[in-house]
């Protein structure tokens, strides 16, 4: 029997084709963050399961792929390379309709999602708290980050927040009784806690819900990624919710691209900002390809012309391949300036 | 009366439990103050009541990160907003900005590794310290099971702080590690309070088995003979795992297993469901206990020896706070006792490891050891806690010293370490096998002498096992989780919510 995560391997698989090894869907699903993962994520249109299965250890991913191999839904060709058989393509197929959630996911644009969790665990028992006038109680959250948050969406909120338990409720009950769900609202609602109730661990739920493990796992993030797209989506529907949603796109980026983004800002060229931070050049173009993934409206004209970009996105659609070898075959540019109009266009191309 | 009447106000209890009030006495009379009082009696209230009637500010030393958290949150879950925790949990941002605020704290908790550093000591000397309080005291000692070298220093830090008056706790110390602690802090005069160790009310069991193949369905039989809530504890998260998953699938629904290997998310939400009675069993590694406060935990079980007697008598002190009669019961078969020399030698480098160290890295140790940490800790193969003190020993050392010196005392200190463990297990083992009465042993042990007769003392002395035997068999019911249902009662008033 295959299970779901070794469906979704073998399709990422099926996507990469022959041109990237086996472990770049390793670190796909991993949620690995360096520029070639990231941007590989978006070329492929695999972006729905990055970071999706994070808790995979290389072991375990091994052992997925010598199990596909042995039944035989896919084999290494004579050139190593991977190539899914007949029986493997017919399982790609099946694959979104046995798991409808699946679509759901979006692991690129919300990686972050635990966050969410954090945020909406702590608030849902803070508010239960609330409504019961209990005043000394653990919190279920700890960091100090979802904590300082909670804070702060109650101290700017003086008057109303009052009415945030109501709120909460006609807003969650909205949006959990959406047919585009595809999963029971248990995956979710059985791990809040609030006054007198504690909720469930994710094992627990899993116990109880009789699921299979990864089943749960993208299940639960698929229904995190719905309510996060839902809520960006319609704000106004969902006001209470829409507070904490908001994706911080400074956040997606890595600690160290993050403060070569704070020099780019202040107008220093990748040369000097290689010499301020004493890192390499080529370094600091991983960050500019990372920040042009992340960051909507980020300009890349000061990295290639204007003229120059719709070359190389005429050169991309022409490639046989995605890889970069084949497309600077057709024109003549740096392998950044190419990835850095990939990342920046990426999903038009 | 009077400290009656703030013990409501602040705390909300209406009175005080046996030794606190003296303790507190004596300290509002300007002592110091050496206490020793058995877990699960309030072993905080005696610094933090005084704290509210005394000017300035509290500052709490303290071993134990999970521990401080622990008990930081306790307090602000209380209301009590003015604390904070500094330890190196503690971001650097975070860190400038609790600085800035320092004095706007009553009770600062601090780790002994952050009072090691000196821009720590001189701003909490612009404070006014009305008190210095020194939690887990028996770490000072050398002699005590649980020895943190940081403590040494406690004393020399106490007089760069102007020698505030001071409260040292601990749950057990004998008169060794006591005069140590005292000798250490350079108490000058100072008050002891001693109060037994002896907690009549928690029975104490030791159960043969013969054949160690058998004790695992011996402990079934009593997990479902007994009255819970209750705690099982083992030396091993996979067994703790399993034998929850054991207890799950024959008739004991509500068991959960908890471990340090678990995310926090779990460990917090294991913890909570167990003290709001959503589960009747934890199964659990010594990682489990600390800072919780249930007082209707029935039994304890001991599936493995303790490695000393003082864990022993804090872990099943965690039985019965609430003073109703609760059962502790030691599961011991021939060559246990294996598996605490494992586990204690485990917990010290080996000499190999001292050597190998010394001769790879040579003057390197004295600087420039941090930034190798990892690889260090890899390649020589150090579990944490061997680690630990390991560190601290480097630490310690200076360019003045000559490495050949230092490397021979740092073999002849562990080596004096393991043999004290292996004492403390040889004494665990003696108590277990002794054919004397279990609560007379333990007492002597601590120099204390039993009191009187105690009902169903131990079982020795025989117990009737009726007495903690299941009352009623409540048959969980088994329906079906609704969400609609579980988030509205989440989210309206109570009253057709859980339970």
């Amino acid at each position: 029997m295959i299970n779901i995560l070794e469906q979704v391997v073998l399709y990422c698989l099926s996507k990469l084709g022959k041109e990237r090894s086996s472990s770049s869907v390793f670190h796909l699903l991993n949620g690995k963050k360096s520029s070639q993962t990231i941007q590989d994520s978006y070329l492929f249109q695999l972006d729905c399961f990055f970071h999706t299965a994070h808790h995979l250890t290389r072991d375990q991913y091994e052992i997925i792929i010598s199990k596909l191999i042995k039944h035989e839904f896919m084999y290494i060709s004579s050139d190593q390379q991977i190539v899914i058989s007949e029986s493997g393509q017919l399982l790609i197929k099946k694959m979104y309709s046995m798991y409808p959630f699946l679509k759901n996911l979006q692991g690129g644009k919300y990686h972050n999602c635990m966050q969410f969790w954090e945020r909406l665990s702590l608030l849902i028992q803070v508010c239960s708290n609330q409504v019961n006038k209990q005043t000394s109680y653990i919190p279920v959250q700890k960091s100090k980050d979802t904590q300082n948050w909670i804070k702060h969406l109650f101290s700017t909120s003086v008057g109303n927040s009052k009415d945030f338990p109501h709120q909460l409720l006609q807003e969650l009950q909205a949006l959990l009784e959406s047919s585009e769900l595809e999963v029971d609202p248990s995956v979710l609602v059985a791990r809040f806690s609030g006054f007198q109730s504690i909720g469930l661990t994710e094992m627990q739920t899993i116990e109880m819900l009789g699921i299979e493990e990864n089943s749960y796992r993208f299940q639960f993030q698929a229904l995190l990624h719905y309510l996060m797209r839902t809520i960006e989506e319609n704000p106004t529907a969902y006001p209470l919710l829409a507070r904490m949603a908001v994706t911080d796109e400074l956040h997606q980026l890595t600690a160290s691209a993050k403060k070569t983004f704070e020099l780019i800002k202040k107008g220093k060229g990748i040369v000097e900002i290689g010499r301020i931070r004493k890192l390499k050049e080529s370094t600091i173009q991983d960050h500019i390809v990372e920040i042009a993934l992340f960051v909507n409206g980020f300009n890349i004209d000061r990295f290639v012309e204007e003229p120059l970009q719709e070359r190389i996105k005429e050169a991309v659609q022409k490639a046989s391949s995605k890889q970069l070898r084949k497309i600077r075959e057709i024109i003549d540019v740096d392998y950044f300036q190419i990835r850095l109009v990939i990342a920046k266009f990426g999903d038009l191309l | 009366m009077m400290l009656e009447q703030k013990l409501k106000t602040h705390f909300g209890y209406e009175q005080f439990k046996i030794g606190q009030k003296e303790i507190i006495e004596a300290l509002l009379q300007g002592k110091n103050v050496l206490a020793m009082l058995p877990t699960g009696t309030g072993k905080s209230l005696c610094y933090q009541l005084p704290a509210y009637l005394m000017e300035g500010v509290v500052v709490v030393v303290t071993p134990l990160l999970s521990l401080m958290q622990d008990q930081v949150e306790q307090m602000m879950a209380r209301g009590e907003k003015r604390v904070v925790a500094i330890n190196s949990f503690l971001e650097r941002e975070e860190r400038g900005s609790v600085f800035g605020r320092l004095h706007t704290y009553k009770f600062i908790y601090i780790s002994p590794e952050m009072l090691m550093n000196e821009f720590v000591v001189s701003q909490l000397n612009k404070l006014v310290i009305s008190l210095f309080v020194v939690d887990e005291a028996h770490c000072i000692s050398q002699w005590g099971y649980d020895f943190r070298p940081d403590y040494l220093k406690l004393g020399d830090i106490r007089e760069a702080l102007g020698s505030p008056q001071t409260i040292a706790l601990t749950a057990t110390a004998d008169q060794e590690v006591r005069s140590d602690i005292v000798r250490t802090l350079k108490l000058e005069g100072w008050e002891e309070f001693v109060s037994s160790v002896d907690r009549p009310n928690i029975k104490m069991v030791v159960d043969y088995i013969h054949d160690t193949r058998e004790k695992l369905d011996k402990l079934l039989e009593w997990v479902s003979f007994l009255q819970g809530p209750g705690i099982i504890y083992f030396s091993s998260k996979k067994l703790a795992e399993e034998v929850a998953v054991m207890l799950r699938d024959s008739g004991v629904p509500r068991s959960m297993a908890y471990h340090g290997g678990l995310d926090q998310e779990s460990r917090i939400l294991i913890q909570q469901q167990f003290i709001k009675g959503q589960l009747d069993v934890i199964c659990a590694t010594s990682a489990f206990g600390m800072g919780i406060n249930k007082e209707n935990v029935r039994f304890v079980i001991h599936f493995h020896m303790p490695l000393q007697l003082e864990s022993y008598l804090q872990e099943i002190g965690r039985a019965g706070r609430d003073g109703e009669n609760s059962i502790s019961i030691l599961l011991y078969s021939p060559y246990d006792e294996q598996l605490p020399y494992q586990l204690a030698e485990g917990e010290l480098p080996t000499e190999f490891q001292i050597r190998w160290l010394f001769q790879h890295f040579g003057d390197q140790l004295l600087c420039e050891w941090e930034e190798m940490e990892e690889t260090i800790r890899q390649i020589g193969g150090f579990t944490d806690t061997s680690w630990r003190l390991t560190k601290d020993f480097l630490r310690s050392l200076s360019n003045s010293m000559d490495l050949k010196i230092e490397e021979e005392r740092f073999i002849e200190y562990v080596d004096n370490r393991k043999k004290l463990k292996r004492k403390k297990i040889v004494e665990m083992l003696n108590w277990i096998q002794s054919k004397e009465c279990k609560r007379k042993k333990v007492l002597s042990y601590f120099g204390e002498v039993t009191h009187g007769n105690v009902d169903d003392c131990c079982s020795v002395c025989g117990i009737v096992y009726d007495h903690y035997k299941i009352k009623c068999t409540e048959v969980v019911e088994y329906t079906p989780f609704q969400w609609r249902d579980y988030l509205r009662g989440l989210l309206t008033k109570s009253g057709t919510s859980y339970e």
